[in-house]
């Protein structure tokens, strides 16, 4: 576990470059491998750097399976894919035991791992699944491990979710309950390709499949860039800033805006905050800098919030989403907190 | 001093001075309006003077004193601050990371700083700053008599002034009135002029009202006096006339008779009227020797003399002094005719005097008595039998013992006989005595059911 502790000095320039020069090069092979997928590139490294669970969400075809399976290659991780039907177990996702006879004839109940036990897990369709199989995730994702017949038995490290569902199907699909939303660093909206995109895919791509990754990045240096991260320096502002706007989403919150105090029934919880910080973190590392800088809060808050974020249905007649909920909170929270008066505006020179 | 500390220190001396600023007009802006107020009031209330209001311009550096004390208070932190030039130098976090860690080799990457420009948009705070200081010099600048609230609003009554001065001109002019209690009268109006207030505008009323008075009664007085002269020079007059004209049917007693009461009239009115006696000053003394032009020299002389008096009168009627009555009352006792004066004199000669026949010919005759009879007040009616008066009712009589008729003697218990009759009919039918009740309802055997049931239920 990290120390929560702040580093007493920051990063130095030669130490922070190498770890830089990593994530570039991750971003780099994901978007020669993904065409047309920067941003989303972009965040779904943040959440790995994070070590964080992320959801993508998406219609079918456009490309969240690929970006999964290009992670796992890339990453040089273990990689487990399931698919989530309907009639799918919680033994079938973390293991069950089953009665095995020895070379000395005795016979014994035997663990059989599930799929979990991997580095990186693709939830396919997870809101296939029905909520007993969904909630089987629930203790992998928080606690990184898996209790059977009162054993526990931990998940290799590092262990990420990558979970993908479909919002236009919603026959015989269970919507994710919000304990297990709330477990997701991220969920991440895969949107359709331009036209440009999908020339490039057609030319170069036969059958649209995408190529092989021609480098990976090994555990060791995954780690160190784990290590990297404990080292980002969140000023005690930027920590300010991320409470605050965590806190704005309560609609009785003195900060939150008139879209937040109109349409939000449940608002984020610490969680939230934490992931938050995190990701902000990450931004910073990508971006090469050893600090958090508010920038990095603004990136990461809409991944972080929306779907943490619990809309009424006044917000569905009015087409209100979260996505514009966060934007208000953003834009109306000063982020120094300099509780100017109304009348007194600051500029940028 | 680093850079950054010392952006920092500029930055937060440049919003110091804003807020500081903002904030001491702001308190400055309330201090006046209340100063003024306060300027306004007590001169209006105690018409205080200006300069020692001045004195509430001390007060002015308290309020400068509170609103540096709150701009301080409410400047942000270094650390705040601080965030705001990293947000705006877009130092990603390294400026405010400097406060508690070293930056080492970043210091030198660390962006240019650029401080952010304040702006204040003071626009209505300068409007109502310039509010106030109008308001407070138009406090101090505005005269005394707008805004004196001590003295209640002048009641006008000038009309009634003029009036009453008129009448007094009137009777100064007349000689009605001395100069001298004319003056005294006038001072009492301007007095009352001066001092008429709104605020109790019954105690002005009822001094004008006294002040009318006491002219009205001057000028009754002296109208009645006129009207006593009129009838006096009429009766003189009408004795000249009936002489010049019918004289010489008159025998010589009567005749010097006549002259006698002329002459005696003519002077008792002389003495009284300056303006008979400057005209007759030439006549002779001999009151049984007046010459024919002598007698219309006086009868003349009564004319003028009666005009005279009846235009005074027309003026007390025009200055309201007097009414229509006492002026028609005058022409009215002005005219007598003569015609027959001498056959009635001689008719009457034996039962009265020239004087007493003169006097009643021109209050129209004798044989209906005179005009201005006394009313005598005798034979009261008593109040016997039309008061009511309160009477003491003597005690009834009650009946004694001794007054008791002995009807027999019992040498048992008395008995008590209980009846079980009961009235069958009116307001105590079916009420037996000692039954509690005055009245019995009888319940038909067909509606025994609810009712039992009624009184069963819960």
């Amino acid at each position: 576990m990290p120390d929560n502790k702040q580093s007493e000095s920051l990063l130095q320039p030669e130490e922070l470059s190498p770890a830089v020069e990593l994530t570039a090069k991750v971003l780099a092979e994901l978007d020669r491998v993904l065409l047309g997928r920067s941003a989303l590139h972009h965040m779904v490294i943040v959440g790995i750097l994070s070590q964080g669970h992320i959801l993508l969400e998406g219609v079918p075809g456009v490309g969240k399976t690929a970006l999964v399976k290009a992670l796992g290659q890339l990453l040089s991780l273990d990689f487990n894919r399931v698919q989530f039907t309907p009639d799918l177990m919680p033994g079938d996702i973390v293991g069950t035991h089953i009665l095995q006879q020895t070379p000395a004839g005795k016979r014994e109940m035997s663990f059989q791992a599930g799929p979990v036990f991997t580095n990186i897990l693709l939830a396919d369709e997870i809101n296939r699944a029905s909520p007993k199989t969904q909630s089987a995730l629930l203790e992998a994702m928080q606690e990184r491990s898996v209790t059977l017949l009162g054993n526990t038995r931990s998940l290799p490290s590092p262990f990420f979710v990558l979970a993908s569902q479909n919002p236009i199907e919603l026959e015989g699909t269970y919507p994710l309950p919000e304990a297990q939303l709330d477990r997701f660093l991220f969920k991440l909206i895969v949107p359709h390709a331009d036209v440009e995109v999908l020339d490039d895919i057609i030319s170069t791509r036969r059958r649209g499949e995408p190529p092989a990754p021609t480098w990976s990045m090994s555990a060791e240096q995954l780690h160190q860039l784990f290590d990297v991260m404990d080292r980002i320096f969140l000023p005690k502002p930027v920590s300010r800033y991320i409470s605050r706007l965590t806190a704005s989403t309560h609609p009785n919150a003195p900060e939150a805006t008139e879209e937040v105090k109109k349409y939000v029934t449940y608002a984020a919880s610490p969680r939230a905050a934490i992931a938050m910080a995190e990701a902000s973190r990450a931004s910073a590392l990508l971006a090469g800098r050893p600090t958090v800088g508010f920038e990095d809060v603004k990136v990461v808050a809409a991944a972080v919030l929306n779907h943490r974020v619990i809309l009424n249905y006044q917000a569905r007649f009015d087409s209100v989403d979260t996505f514009a909920v966060v934007d208000s909170l953003l834009t109306a929270l000063d982020e120094t907190d300099l509780n100017l008066p109304d009348d007194l505006e600051i500029h940028s020179a | 001093m680093n850079t950054d500390n010392k952006a920092i220190r500029k930055f937060r001396i440049k919003m110091a001075a804003l807020l500081i600023l903002k904030k001491t007009l702001a308190v400055v802006t309330v201090w006046g309006l209340l100063w003024g107020t306060i300027v306004i009031v007590l001169r209006a209330a105690i018409g205080m003077p200006r300069l020692i209001l001045l004195g509430g311009g001390i007060g002015l550096i308290l309020a400068i004193g509170c609103a540096v004390v709150l701009a301080l208070r409410q400047i942000p932190t270094r650390t705040t601050l601080r965030a705001s030039l990293d947000k705006y130098s877009g130092a990603g976090g390294l400026m405010m990371a400097a406060e508690t860690v070293e930056l080492g080799n970043w210091r030198k990457r660390l962006p240019s700083i650029h401080t952010p420009r304040l702006r204040w948009r003071g626009g209505g705070s300068w409007a109502r700053f310039a509010g106030t200081v109008l308001f407070v010099c138009i406090s101090f600048l505005i005269p005394q008599r707008f805004v004196e609230i001590s003295k209640a609003n002048p009641l006008d009554i000038s009309e009634e002034v003029n009036q009453l001065a008129d009448g007094i001109d009137v009777l100064e002019e007349e000689e009605i009135i001395e100069l001298a209690e004319a003056e005294t009268l006038e001072e009492k109006l301007a007095q009352l002029q001066a001092e008429a207030s709104g605020e109790d505008p019954v105690k002005t009323w009822e001094s004008l009202d006294h002040l009318a008075d006491t002219l009205s009664q001057e000028s009754a007085d002296a109208a009645q006096d006129a009207l006593s002269e009129t009838e006096r020079l009429t009766e003189a007059e009408t004795l000249s006339e009936g002489l010049i004209h019918e004289g010489s049917e008159m025998d010589t007693a009567l005749l010097a008779e006549s002259m006698a009461t002329l002459s005696g009239l003519v002077q008792e009115a002389a003495q009284e009227n300056a303006l008979l006696a400057a005209q007759l000053a030439n006549l002779e003394d001999d009151a049984n020797s007046l010459t024919l032009e002598q007698l219309k020299e006086i009868s003349a002389a009564l004319r003028f003399t009666k005009r005279d008096i009846n235009d005074r009168l027309a003026k007390l009627y025009t200055a309201n002094l007097i009414d229509l009555e006492t002026l028609k009352a005058s022409e009215k006792l002005g005219q007598c005719n003569s015609d027959g004066l001498a056959a009635f004199l001689d008719e009457n000669a034996n039962s009265m005097s020239v004087a007493q026949g003169i006097e009643g010919w021109c209050r129209g005759g004798i044989n209906r008595g005179r005009g201005d009879a006394p009313m005598t007040w005798n034979d009261g009616t008593t109040e016997e039998g039309a008061k009511f008066k309160a009477e003491a009712l003597p005690l009834s009589d009650i009946a004694s013992l001794e007054d008791s008729e002995l009807m027999g003697l019992s040498i048992g218990a008395p008995s008590v006989e209980t009846s079980n009759l009961r009235p069958e009919s009116g307001g105590l039918r079916g009420a037996t005595a000692g039954g509690g009740s005055s009245f019995t309802q009888t319940v038909l055997p067909r509606h025994k059911g609810a009712v039992k049931r009624y009184f069963e239920r819960p």
